[in-house]
C-alpha cells in the first residue's frame, strides 16, 4: 500500500509538462492556448486579454524585412493549504486549493502594434503567431502572443 | 522535521505542475495560397520546430511556427513559402523523454 502511494506521487510529479506535449487538452492550470490565461479555482483577480482570432493580409510580392512584436498576459497561483489539506483529511482531492490572479494585454492586437512601432510606415503581411509559454513552479505562469511578420514599405 | 519537508516539496511540485517551463507552441498562420504569390511553385521545402521535455518537470524549446517557417527558408534558401501544411509530431517515451514538434512543409517562393 505504501509502495503504491509513492507510485501516485511519482506519476504526479512526472506528469507536470504534460499539456504541453499532447497528452492533456486541457488548458486549465497549463494555460496554454487561445484566449485569456487559464486561471485555477479561487480567482482574487483577473484583468487580462488573449489571441482570439486574426487573419492576417497574405504576402507581399515586394522586399521585406521581418518585424517581431509580443505581447504577454501574466498569471500568479499560490497553492494554499496544498500540504495542510492533504494531510489532515488524507484525501489528494483537497490538496489543490489555489488562489490565483491574471493581468496582461496580450492579445494580437497588442502584438501586432508592437511589431508595428518597428516598422511605422509598413504593411505588417505573411504573420506567423507563436504562444510563448513560460512556467516557473506553477506559482508563476507568462503567456505569450509573438508574432514575426513581413514588412512591406507602404 | 526534515520528513515534513520533503514532504511538502514533493506535494508542491505534485500539485503545481512543472518545475520551468518555456516553450513556444504554434498559435496561428494564414500561410499565402499559390494564387497570392508570384513565380513558379515547384519545389517542396520541409521545416521542423521542436519542443522537448525530460521526466515532465522540466520542458523548453522554440517549437512554434516562426521557427518552422525559418528552418525551411534556411535550409532550402526560399524567401517565403506558399501552400503551407502544418502537421505536430509526438515523440514519447514513458514521459522520461518526450519531444513535440511541428512539422512545415511548402512551396519555395524565391
Amino acid at each position: 500500500m505504501r509502495n503504491l502511494f509513492h507510485v501516485a506521487v511519482m506519476a504526479s510529479l512526472l506528469a507536470g509538462c504534460a499539456p504541453f506535449f499532447g497528452q492533456n487538452r486541457d488548458p486549465a492550470y497549463a494555460g496554454q492556448g487561445a484566449g485569456t490565461i487559464a486561471l485555477p479555482p479561487l480567482v482574487l483577480y483577473q484583468n487580462s486579454a488573449g489571441p482570439l482570432t486574426y487573419r492576417s493580409p497574405a504576402a507581399s510580392s515586394a522586399f521585406t524585412v521581418e518585424v517581431r512584436g509580443e505581447a504577454c498576459q501574466r498569471a500568479l497561483t499560490l497553492p494554499v493549504g496544498l500540504v495542510w489539506a492533504a494531510i489532515k483529511t488524507g484525501n489528494a482531492a483537497y490538496a489543490p486549493a489555489y488562489l490565483s490572479s491574471g493581468w496582461g494585454e496580450g492579445g494580437y492586437a497588442q502584438a501586432m502594434s508592437s511589431a508595428q512601432k518597428r516598422a511605422p510606415n509598413a504593411h505588417l503581411t505573411d504573420v506567423r503567431a507563436d504562444m510563448r509559454t513560460r512556467i516557473i513552479l506553477g506559482i508563476w505562469r507568462e503567456q505569450c502572443v509573438r508574432v514575426v511578420a513581413s514588412a512591406a514599405a507602404g | 522535521m526534515r520528513a515534513w519537508g520533503v514532504l511538502f516539496l514533493l506535494s508542491f511540485l505534485a500539485f503545481t505542475g512543472c518545475v520551468y517551463t518555456n516553450v513556444n507552441t504554434p498559435l496561428s498562420y494564414r500561410a499565402p495560397t499559390p494564387n497570392e504569390v508570384q513565380g513558379p511553385l515547384t519545389t517542396v521545402v520541409h521545416g521542423e520546430a521542436c519542443n522537448r521535455a525530460i521526466l515532465g518537470l522540466v520542458a523548453w524549446g522554440d517549437g512554434g511556427y516562426a521557427a518552422a517557417i525559418e528552418d525551411a527558408k534556411q535550409s532550402s534558401g526560399a524567401r517565403m513559402l506558399a501552400d503551407v501544411k502544418a502537421d505536430t509530431r509526438l515523440f514519447n517515451v514513458l514521459f522520461i523523454y518526450a519531444k513535440a514538434c511541428t512539422r512545415v512543409s511548402g512551396f519555395a517562393v524565391r
